[in-house]
């Protein structure tokens, strides 16, 4: 299988998406259920938490998968400088929600955005390609620091 | 000449005019102009007593003593006017003087007490530092300017800085570590990043102000940051303001202080310990348990809003924090949550009884006892309903009481270990670091300063006289003993 963004872990992460919620029980047996959560603005969702990551869906259709710290910190050669490196410049900056000195970095045509900061990256969000707007209008919050 | 007028003043001082001169004297401020009226009253009357016209004998020496007393009178009102003024301008450098006085003083006591330097240059140096590792180039920070603090900011700092007092100077437990915040800085503006990645200070280039305060603890480069930065903004904050569009200095005050509580609970309390007993995030989806570690992810972990300090859990009947800034992240709602303690223990307690029993519980130990009773009382007198007295022992109370206003708790969230009942962490053992050195650069107030604050230290003249006003009474008071000396020679 080849690589699109030569960093297996991250294509790994990005084909999770084309799962259906029985697609994951299948997959990840040990999958908890919560329903009628939120994920931000995606409101609301079911999600189905695994080894993998934390999926989010909204009638049944795949809305965000969430890859916290601890998954990132033990993929192998997932870090700020790979990514970049395989990803190439981000298409935008968001504000992120960890803090100030903290940033989203936005591919919103791959469907994919991560929070990073001095002391590495925080989380990564994996979504359906969308454009900048759509997700602006139907994931983000913008925060506030003062 | 001169001898005629000392027998006619001489005469005067008959009418008893002279001695209400005497008696009033240089002590009684006020009394010169009605003594001054008398005795050209008195002469009048002499003039008549002795059955000379006006325009006759002593005229003229009536009509120069006039001329002196209005002369004199004249030169007073200019006198007593630059004594006004003088005496204010005493009295402002007085006053602003123990300002500087006072200033000193807490800038030592933060120093000496709490291991906290005032340090201007380490806010501009923390910034850039933060700021260039995250693309910031050296002329985009160029604008950071640093600024005088107040005095009713440093007492702010001063009030809020207590209220952690076991974690810093010789309270901190050495077991802890390094203080984590030893500098305090005044600057004007804080950095900031825009939505394309430029980092900028704001207020440059009409960019919006945006920053009260901010906390730097992060270790670039292998150094470790330890400042609060404290921005002009910070004299805005409305947050217990009836009305935000028009607050009174009072609820400024409240702002000021609850911000700077607020970045305290960034710069000490997030990373210390969690306690020994808190409970790991739990096990879920085939994932495995993780000690919560500190203090935040403890929190993040006790609280139903977080699932992590920066992921909401996304329940639909969590309790949502205290202010809507608090929603940021789960390290902005416990400095929230830990501001409102302070400043509105009961609206806390009463509103968010989780993240209230989370303070109680797991961090009385690390603020000061005085202002933790404080504050506990003053939720105790604004919701005894929420604080019932503990039960006696023999009717099933112990040692710890139910956690108080514990709404909003489910068994399933205690089995998750959210929001459980947690005996408060032992108190520190005494000793501690040692005080940091004390005498930083770049505080707002130099040894210069204080010199010249003790130098102005004078005290204002009661009265506002002056020895030059003085000379003018002495001179008119020397006539007349000349005149005594003359004694009845006109008689």
């Amino acid at each position: 299988m080849t690589s699109p963004t030569n960093l297996p872990q991250l294509d790994q992460w990005l084909q999770l998406r084309d799962l259906s919620p029985e697609d994951v029980k299948r997959q990840f047996p040990q999958a908890e259920t919560e329903p009628n959560v939120s994920y931000y603005q995606i409101n609301p969702a079911t999600c189905m938490i695994t080894v993998s990551g934390d999926f989010y869906f909204q009638d049944g259709v795949f809305a965000l998968l969430y890859i916290e710290d601890d998954l990132i910190e033990g993929a192998a050669g997932i870090n700020a400088d790979s990514l970049k490196q395989a990803l190439g410049a981000p298409e935008h900056f968001l504000r992120s929600r960890v803090g100030k000195t903290h940033r989203l970095h936005m591919y919103p045509s791959i469907g994919l955005a991560y929070s990073a900061g001095v002391e590495g990256i925080d989380f990564i969000e994996i979504f359906p390609p969308m454009t900048i707007e759509t997700y602006k209008a139907t994931i983000y919050e913008e925060p506030l620091f003062r | 000449m001169r001898g005629t007028v000392q027998r006619d003043l001489m005469s005067a001082a008959d009418w008893k005019t002279r001695s209400r001169v005497a008696d009033s004297g240089e002590a009684v401020k006020g009394g010169r102009s009605i003594a001054l009226r008398s005795i050209d009253s008195a002469l009048t009357q002499y003039h008549k007593h002795r059955g000379f016209p006006e325009r006759n004998f002593g005229l003229s020496a009536i009509t120069s003593l006039r001329s002196a007393i209005k002369a004199w009178q004249k030169k007073k009102d200019g006198e007593s006017q630059r004594l006004t003024a003088v005496s204010e301008l005493d009295a402002e450098a007085t006053k602003e003087s123990n300002i500087v006085v006072e200033m000193v003083e807490i800038k030592k006591r933060l120093s000496s007490d709490y291991g906290i330097e005032l340090d201007n240059t380490a806010g501009i140096k923390s910034i850039t530092r933060l700021y260039r590792s995250f693309g910031g180039r050296k002329k985009d920070l160029k604008a950071l300017t640093a600024a005088r603090w107040t005095l009713k900011e440093l007492q702010g700092v001063e009030t809020a800085v207590k209220r952690y007092s076991p974690l810093l100077g010789d309270s901190r437990d050495e077991a802890l570590g390094d203080q984590t915040i030893t500098t305090f800085s005044r600057l004007v503006a804080a950095a900031d990043v825009d939505d394309s990645g430029k980092v900028y200070v704001e207020g440059e280039g009409g960019t919006d102000l945006g920053t009260f305060a901010e906390t730097f603890t992060q270790t670039i480069g292998g150094q470790t940051l330890s400042n609060v930065g404290v921005f002009d903004l910070s004299a805005s904050v409305t947050d217990f303001a009836g009305d935000p569009h028009n607050p009174t200095p009072e609820e400024l005050e409240k702002g000021y202080v609850g911000t700077i509580t607020h970045e305290l609970s960034h710069g000490l309390i997030e990373m210390l310990p969690a306690p020994a007993d808190a409970p790991d995030y739990p096990a879920r989806g085939g994932k495995p348990a993780k000690p919560v570690g500190d203090m935040l992810n403890h929190f993040a972990n006790s609280i139903s809003y977080w699932r992590r300090p920066n992921r909401k859990s996304g329940a639909a009947d969590a309790e949502e924090p205290i202010t809507g800034y608090g929603k940021t992240n789960a390290n902005e709602d416990m400095a929230e949550a830990i501001m409102f303690f302070f400043e509105e223990p009961g609206e806390l307690q009463s509103k968010c009884p989780q993240r209230y029993n989370f303070i109680t519980e797991n961090l009385q130990s690390y603020l000061n006892p005085d202002e933790y009773k404080k504050a506990t009382d003053k939720a105790k007198e604004e919701h005894p309903e929420l604080n019932p007295p503990p039960l006696p022992p023999a009717l099933g109370g112990g040692d710890v009481a139910p956690a108080a206003g514990g709404g909003g708790i489910t068994p399933e969230a205690l089995q998750e270990g959210k929001a459980g009942l947690k005996p408060v962490p032992p108190p520190m053992p005494e000793g501690g670091l040692p005080v940091p050195a004390v005498g930083g650069a770049g505080g707002g107030i130099t040894p210069e300063a204080l010199q010249e604050g003790k130098e102005n230290l004078k005290p204002v003249p009661e009265g506002g006289e002056s020895s030059e006003g003085g000379e003018v009474v002495a001179m008119l008071e020397a006539v007349l003993e000349g005149a005594d000396k003359d004694g009845g020679s006109s008689e």
